[in-house]
Parts: C-alpha cells; structure tokens; sequence
C-alpha cells in the first residue's frame, strides 16, 4: 500500500504534461481535453490515486510509450532472462560465499580468510559495471576465453526456451545441449559480476557466525566429550552458523536486483533491467514505474519466502 | 595550583589517547593505505584545475581514442578528451556529492532518530512505517526512478541518494536512544529538571557518535558508488560533466573493440575512494569501539 502510494508519488512529479507526449506537438485545445479525460486527469488527485490503485492491483500498468505494448507483457517476456540471471547470480554467490566463510571461520587469520578479506575488499569497492567490463575486455577481447557480451544465446545457436524460460533447464530438458553449453557461456560472465558484489557480504557473515557459534557452550562440551572434531564443524556448527546467511538471502536478492540493471546493460541481457535503462533513454515513465513497483513487489516476496525458510530451518521460533 | 594539576592530567590523558589511535591505526596497515586513498582524492579535488594539464572538456577532433601516451597519461575518449584531466575533475564532483548527501542524511536522519526513539509512541510507529515504505525498494532501484522522474542534475543525485539511505540513520540513532533513556544518567538529567530536548540532544546524543561516524563513512562509499551506478546508466550529472560512472558508462560501449583505458581509468578512481572510505569507517570502528578489536 505505501509502496504504490510512493510509486503513484514518483509518477506524478514527472515533469512535463504526459498528454504532450503522448500526442506529440501538433494537437489542437479539443483533442488534449478529450485525452485529459481518457487518462483521467481532471480528477481529484485521490481518485486519481484509487483509480491507479486499482488498476496496478489487476496488473494494468498502462501502455509502454515506445514498444506500444502493455507494460505487464513487455516485463513478462524479459522476466524469466532476469531471474535466470539473478538465481545464477545468488547460486554462485551464496556456494561460495558459505564455503569462504566457514572455512575462514575455522582457521581465522589462515590463508583463505586473507584471501576472502582481500575479495571482500574488492567486492564491497569495485562497481558492478565496472567489473563486468574488466571481464569483457581480459576474458573476451584479450584472451577470447568466452563470448561476447551480447545476450543470453551465442547468434547461431536457435533456441527457444519454451517450458520454464530458463535457457539452461530447457535446453537440458530438451535435449539441446548445443544450447546449453552456448547458454552456459554466455551467463557464465554476467552472473559471476553479479554474484561478487555479494559473495563479500555472505562470506563476512558466515565468518562471524562461525567464529560465534564455536565458541559456543554446546561446542565445547561436545569437544570435551570427545566428539571429532570434523562432526562437531562440519554438522553441529554449521547448523546454526547457517542462520544469519539464510536471513541475509533477502537483502542480498535487493542488491542483486540493483546490480542486474547495470549488468543487464553491460552484457546486452535482454531482462527486465535493460528494459528499463532502454525506457530510461527513451523517458518512458510509465516504463520505469511499472518496474521500481514490481521490483518493489518481487523484494517484498522474497522476504516473505525467506521467512518461511527459516521457520523450517530453526524450529525453534516456532515456540 | 589544583586546577594547573587537572589540565595537566587531561593534556596527558589527550596525548595516551592519541598515542593509543595511533597504535590501532599501525596495527592495521590498509588503514592507511585508505587514508593515502583519500587524502590524494582530497587533494585532487581541492587542486583540481592546477594538476589538470587540459581542460576536462575540450575535445581535440584529430586525438580521439588515443591509448596512453606520455602527452595523455590515459588516453583520450570518443571526443578527443583527455582521460587523466577529466579523472581529477571528477574528483570534485563524486567527492561533493558524497559529502553533501550523506551530510544531508545525517541532517535528517539524527534528529529525526532521537526524537522518535526518545518519544516513542504514536509518532514512532507512524514514521517508522514510513521508512519501511522507502525501505521496500531496492535502493539502487528507487533511487533509479525516482532519478529519472526528478530529472537529472547533481543536485537532484544528492537528493535521492539521501532521501535513500536516510532511514538507515533514523533506525540507528533511534535504537541507541531506546536504550539510552533508560539509563541512570538519563534519568538524572529528567529530575534534574531538564526538558526532553535538553536531555536529548546535550546528554543522550553525544553517546551516539560513534556509530553515526563509521555509518557516515560506509554512506560515503555508498553514495560514491550509487551516483557513479546512475551516472553509467546515462542518469546521474548530464555529460560531458566529468562524473566517473558517466565516463565508464560512455567507454563501456568501446570495450569489446579493446579501447580499455576510457572506462578504466575512471572506474578505478571509484574503486579506490571507495576503498579509502570503507578502510576508514572500520578503522574508526576499530577506534570507538573497543568490543569488535577481536
């Protein structure tokens, strides 16, 4: 509710009059009168705002001023590139996150915690877009190790991911795996620019709670009682280390989610995020808003699922 | 005679605590690599048009896409800009817009903070649902739409990235205050007499500084980072302003035909004033916080 009020609030400090730019420059008093009407804008700015409302909440966003389409089908057909990115983008982060952080846990101040200290510096100070060129330029320009930025399919390759969306479970479900292996290749570097920026935030926390949950009094007394020590680390601590970096999942996916506009337009990926820098150029607003409200909407699911999450995994909030 | 004493002793008690912060900052080397980051951004925007040896907007149509020479230390862009001139301009204008927004959320956000956390009840629960409602975007995200709605300026990226992060202020300074107001000292400045605003801002505020200085300092790379995310996008200041994420953004399209040094070179300016002001919020930690030294 406050998030549409917010979204209605952006819309309407635009400025300029939308009419002119819907009609263009050659239009007489009578016809913008009658497209004030249609649009609703000589009414009161509540009714304005219910009206909106209602709209948004039967998934009416309005008309795309440059691809002529309904906003909610323009985002529809790029959403499933965009999660496919993200959820790349998450695995990868989230892996090698976890295996960072609980082994510089154990062995504070060892190698690998100097090592994901160094990453972590990096990850938290270099820009995502940045990163992402480095990577072009090293892996695709120099080297020729992977493809170029140029979507989610290398141009030979015809292939519509038909059942999920996602190009990497069609392709294997089909059979393709001509498709796969392009496919892999081609968001092998999106995905590993987007996941670095959070690999640092997932592998500090599972240091710390590492770090906490062994000095726990349950850690010691199963040490005392002899247990080995590859079982109490490996399944007693990081039970409950794992904690705090499911929490985290949520704010990660919002980063993520920042992060994949500029990946988006790095790579050329045909998502929702280069959907919006092309509706930002075009000054598309009804565009923009459309995909700052469902982003919002999507953020707020997926705190919801990791709530549920973690009600499954730590019983112990149930009580 | 005693008060001579007294002085003394805090003149003594000023120079262990200062031989002491300087013992932490030695303990922890890229603290001062950080504070070497800084202090050269610093000097860079202060200097500016003396150290620049062309004008940052002057294009020179027989040099475009030159590669690093000695005359172009980093090369020149599309337009026949100096790269390196137009790295040191955007000093000035990434390091104002880091610093005037996060003073603006500070501004904001800290008397906002206490006096909620002081007061509680209705006004409390009423503005922090407010701030849950900013806090549902993505920030980059909003910070994206409601960019492109306002228009694009410098002044408005302040705004934004402001109004953004703000409630990260509130939510901290209200916590501390929470748990303040409970507490003797507290309580004696209330029988004392004081009013509410005497005790919030003379004897509670004070005991929050340190956590807003290390938020402050984080912000700072966080405002850094964002307004050069915006900049890329085509939203942040209008080019040819020498801003850092417009002129990544303009090289990024001469990347994969091997032009590097137009995005590089800016890019890498981010990521080392970042960096100067990430080493220097965990140092402060360090120093104000003798509970996280583990």
């Amino acid at each position: 509710m406050g998030v549409s009020i917010l979204a209605f609030t952006i819309a309407r400090v635009i400025p300029g009059n939308p009419v002119y730019l819907i009609l263009g420059g050659q239009t007489t008093p009578e016809i913008i009168e009658s497209k004030i009407q249609e649009l609703g804008l000589d009414k009161p700015i509540i009714t304005q705002y219910f009206i909106y409302l209602r709209n948004i909440l039967r998934g009416d966003f309005g008309k795309s001023l440059f691809t002529n389409n309904e906003i909610i089908f323009d985002i529809k057909i790029r959403l499933s590139a965009t999660l496919e990115l993200l959820f790349a983008g998450l695995s990868i982060s989230i892996v090698i996150g976890i295996i960072l952080g609980v082994i510089s846990g154990i062995k504070k101040d060892g190698i690998v915690d100097h090592i994901s200290r160094v990453l972590s510096l990096l990850g938290t100070t270099m820009p995502t877009f940045w990163l992402g060129l480095l990577l072009v330029y090293f892996l695709y320009y120099k080297f020729n190790i992977f493809p170029a930025p140029m979507g989610r399919l290398p141009i030979r390759v015809d292939f519509t991911p038909s059942i999920s969306g996602f190009i990497l479970i069609d392709s294997l479900l089909l059979g393709r795996l001509d498709a796969f292996i392009g496919g892999l290749k081609q968001i092998a570097l999106p995905s590993i620019t987007l996941a670095l920026s959070t690999i640092a935030a997932i592998t500090r926390l599972t240091r710390s709670s590492m770090i906490q949950v062994l000095n726990t009094e349950y850690i010691i007394t199963s040490t005392a009682h002899g247990i080995p020590s590859r079982i109490i680390k490996y399944k007693y601590a990081l039970k409950n280390a794992l904690l705090p970096t499911i929490t985290s999942i949520g704010l990660t996916v919002g980063w993520l989610l920042g992060g994949a506009v500029l990946v988006e337009r790095v790579f050329s990926w045909p998502g929702v995020g280069l959907y919006a820098v092309q509706s930002l150029n075009m000054k598309d607003y009804n565009a923009i808003q459309g995909f700052v409200l469902l982003s919002a909407v999507f953020y707020i699911l997926v705190f919801l699922i990791v709530d549920l999450l973690y009600f499954i995994v730590d019983p112990r909030i149930k009580h | 005679m005693k008060s001579i004493e007294i002085k003394s002793t805090t003149r003594h008690n000023v120079a262990n605590k200062l031989l002491y912060i300087l013992y932490l900052v030695k303990r922890n080397p890229l603290s001062i690599l950080g504070m070497f980051f800084l202090c050269i951004f610093i000097l860079a925007a202060i200097l500016g048009p003396i150290i620049t040896p062309y004008d940052p907007l002057d294009s020179q149509i027989s040099e475009t896409f030159q590669p690093p020479t000695k005359e172009h230390w980093f090369g020149t862009d599309n337009t026949g800009k100096d790269v390196y001139s137009r790295v040191i301009a955007g000093a000035r204008i990434d390091l104002s817009i880091a610093f005037f927004s996060v003073l603006l959320m500070v501004a904001i956000g800290v008397p906002l903070g206490s006096i909620v956390g002081y007061f509680g009840g209705l006004l409390d629960e009423i503005i922090m649902r407010l701030l849950d409602t900013i806090q549902a975007f993505p920030a980059f995200i909003l910070a994206m739409g409601i960019v492109a709605a306002l228009g694009q300026s410098i002044r408005n990226v302040i705004l934004v990235i402001a109004f953004v992060n703000f409630p990260s202020y509130v939510r901290i300074v209200r916590a501390s205050m929470m748990s303040l107001k409970e507490r003797q000292f507290a309580e004696a400045a209330k029988c004392l007499g004081n009013p509410p605003f005497v005790i919030i801002f003379k004897h509670l505020l004070p005991n929050c500084f340190g956590p807003i200085l290390v938020q402050a300092s984080l912000n700072s790379g966080w405002a850094i980072l964002t307004a050069a995310g915006l900049g890329f996008l085509g939203l942040g200041v209008r080019i040819p302003a020498p801003e850092w994420g417009a002129m990544v953004g303009i090289g990024a399209e001469y990347v994969v035909t091997g032009e590097w040094w137009m995005s590089s070179f800016p890019g890498l300016a981010i990521m080392l004033l970042v960096s100067g002001f990430n080493l220097l919020g965990d140092t402060l930690d360090d120093i104000l916080d003798p509970q996280r030294r583990i």
